[in-house]
């Protein structure tokens, strides 16, 4: 229970800015208090070892209101007034719980928006919403720094091996069966409506004869005027279009489009929903 | 590039010369020669007459073809005595079938209505010559045998006895004209050439006006007389060769039948006009430079007709009616060039069409398959 007040009170404090982010240490922004005081210190622990296994920063931001902003903009103004992230680019992720409109959105930044694009914040808010759905808010969170860890991982291997095949490629594979299914059948289908086409065509047999060539007299074709007159010309330039191939790893992609947003000047990405 | 400023013509080359407002001289962009007002009156430069507009391909104006024609009704007249000509028409569609007094009618072959009257015979023109049949009527039942062997999508039964029995040896009504067409043919041609070096590619298009003017002799086309007959079945039965052709006697008659021309020669110069106009673009545009691609192409012609002759051409004809509709099947009598119609089932078409979209699915399939995906 105190712990809860100490939590409100620095979120009262940060947001009024009269104190800037104190708590530096500490990664757990129990303000709903939704998690028990073990459960904090269990999570403090997984963000901690992200930190030091793959210098990447994992916070977590519980609340009831968001005075307004959108669950996200919350979650990045909060990032950045907290100075999260590390490194230059404050790479890290901040996963925001606000009870008020039951919703979660999982915020990144710096290489943590290159490695968590669209398609595996996707994978993992699939996963994590099933937790929150439940109640299981701990469950959730423990969750997500399991995967964040795990495709931190990943994305090192992707950038080690270049026949790396990440999960998004195997992804794209399994739904090329479907859509080569459907131009199989578009391709079978115009094969079918040329064959029949030709069937019906060689029941029909009325072609001209001639277009009147045919009853040209032998010399019957004088030239009176006989001209091919030039009568001007003129050259067009069009540079080459430069390759510039910035596509270092041949292997293949990581995992498809990050889509961002700009709060404060800078970029976020993520995603999330209601739960 | 102001192309209405293209008035001379390049003494040297030809080539329309442009002028160049800055240095106040003729420009040939072609030759790269350069000329004074003067010195081109001098050199007696052809100043460029007709209106035509050379234009890039996007600005150019449409291709026209305009025709006019006057004809001169010049036709031979048959001597053939014609009362031993036995005529009847078919009440239900109102053909005329003649035949000599030994031949009877006994079914319309217009419309394979079985009963035709008896009527008496008139017109004004009689038949010049006639082009005597040279096949017979196994060889068109052979004939019409072979066109639906392996049409898969022919109704069933379609092929019956009955059905044979019914081709019948027609000597269908020609007006053969003779006709000469005087042109005036221009048209843009276009060159293209591409290359390039590191940073740019070139294209370089280089415009040509070609004019052609000449006229164009034609001989013996033939044009069916025949109101009954499909104008563009008869156009597909041609070649006939003509030149065997006999003067009309009454005995070719016997044992085929006859139609009466319902068109005049007058009725058909429109027709054959149109007939042959292509013929006379696709003439004029086979010689000469060639161009990757002629466009804005204005033609006029001019055409005329001295001689007209009524002719008989031997087909053998068979109608046959399937769900309301009537299908020809025709053969030259004298060559044994077959064209024709012939009636597609609903049943087997979708039959068909799902027997090769299954095959194709199939191989799609496997190639698919083999290629791993």
């Amino acid at each position: 229970m105190k712990k809860k007040w100490i939590g409100i009170f620095t979120l009262l404090c940060m947001l009024l800015s009269f104190v800037p982010a104190f708590a530096e240490e500490g990664r757990v922004f129990d303000n709903a208090d939704l998690l028990t005081a073990e459960e904090e210190a269990e999570l403090q622990v997984l963000s901690e070892e992200i930190q030091q296994e793959w210098d990447m920063d994992l916070a977590y931001l519980t609340t009831n209101d968001t005075e307004g902003l959108s669950v996200r903009e919350y979650g990045a103004q909060f990032y950045m007034e907290k100075n999260l992230g590390i490194g230059e680019d404050y790479s890290g992720l901040i996963f925001v719980v606000d009870m008020g409109s039951r919703e979660a959105q999982i915020v990144t930044s710096g290489t943590a928006i290159d490695i968590f694009t669209d398609y595996y914040i996707e994978v993992i808010w699939d996963e994590v919403m099933g937790y929150l759905s439940d109640g299981d808010f701990y469950g959730g969170m423990v969750d997500l720094a399991d995967n964040v860890s795990y495709y931190c991982g990943e994305y090192q291997k992707y950038l080690e091996d270049p026949d790396y095949i990440s999960a998004y490629e195997q992804d794209q594979d399994v739904n090329v069966l479907p859509v080569f299914m459907g131009i199989a059948v578009l391709i079978s289908l115009a094969i079918a409506g040329i064959g029949v086409t030709i069937m019906r065509r060689s029941c029909d047999t009325i072609r001209p004869f001639t277009d009147g060539r045919a009853y040209l007299k032998g010399n019957g074709y004088h030239l009176r005027v006989n001209q091919d007159i030039f009568a001007n010309t003129h050259t067009t330039m069009m540079p080459i279009p430069k390759n510039d191939d910035t596509n270092h790893h041949s292997g293949g992609s990581w995992g498809g489009p990050s889509s961002t947003f700009s709060s404060g000047g800078r970029s976020f990405g993520g995603g999330g929903g209601k739960f | 590039m102001e192309n209405t400023a293209l008035t001379y013509l390049c003494p040297n080359c030809m080539a329309y010369l442009r002028f160049d407002g800055k240095e106040g001289n003729w420009v040939c962009d072609y030759c790269d020669g350069k000329f004074t007002m003067e010195e081109l009156e001098q050199r007696g430069a052809k100043i460029k007459e007709d209106d035509y507009q050379i234009l890039p391909r996007d600005q150019a104006e449409e291709d026209t073809t305009d025709v006019s024609y006057h004809y001169e009704e010049n036709i031979p007249q048959g001597e053939e005595d014609m009362s031993h000509i036995r005529a009847y028409t078919c009440p239900s569609c109102g053909g005329e079938i003649l035949t000599d007094d030994v031949t009877s009618a006994t079914f319309c072959v217009f419309c394979g209505n079985p009963t035709v009257l008896p009527t008496q015979f008139a017109g004004k023109y009689r038949p010049t010559a006639i082009l005597p049949f040279e096949t017979d009527k196994k060889d068109a039942q052979k004939a019409f045998l072979n066109l639906c062997r392996g049409k898969k999508l022919l109704p069933k039964g379609y092929t019956s006895e009955q059905r044979l029995e019914k081709i019948t040896g027609v000597y269908v009504p020609f007006w053969v004209f003779d006709c000469k067409a005087d042109f005036d043919y221009h048209a843009t041609g276009e060159n293209v050439t591409t290359w390039s070096d590191a940073r740019y590619i070139y294209t370089k298009t280089d415009l040509y006006h070609i004019h052609r003017a000449g006229d164009l002799e034609f001989e013996n086309i033939p044009l069916d007389a025949s109101e009954k007959m499909r104008d563009d079945l008869m156009d597909a039965l041609e070649p006939f060769r003509l030149d065997q052709a006999k003067p009309f006697d009454m005995s070719y008659l016997s044992g085929f039948l006859a139609e009466k021309y319902t068109y005049e020669p007058k009725d058909l110069y429109d027709r054959m006009t149109k007939r042959i106009t292509p013929g006379v673009e696709n003439k004029v545009a086979e010689g000469g430079r060639a161009y990757q691609r002629v466009y804005g192409v204005k033609c006029h012609t001019d055409f005329s007709s001295d001689r007209q002759v009524y002719m008989l051409l031997p087909v053998w004809m068979l109608i046959s009616k399937y769900e309301g509709k009537d299908y020809l099947f025709a053969m030259n009598g004298q060559t044994g060039k077959i064209v024709g119609e012939l009636p597609v089932s609903g049943s087997q078409t979708a039959k068909w069409f799902f027997i090769i979209f299954l095959i194709a699915f199939l191989i799609t399939g496997i190639i698919a398959f083999a290629l791993g995906i």
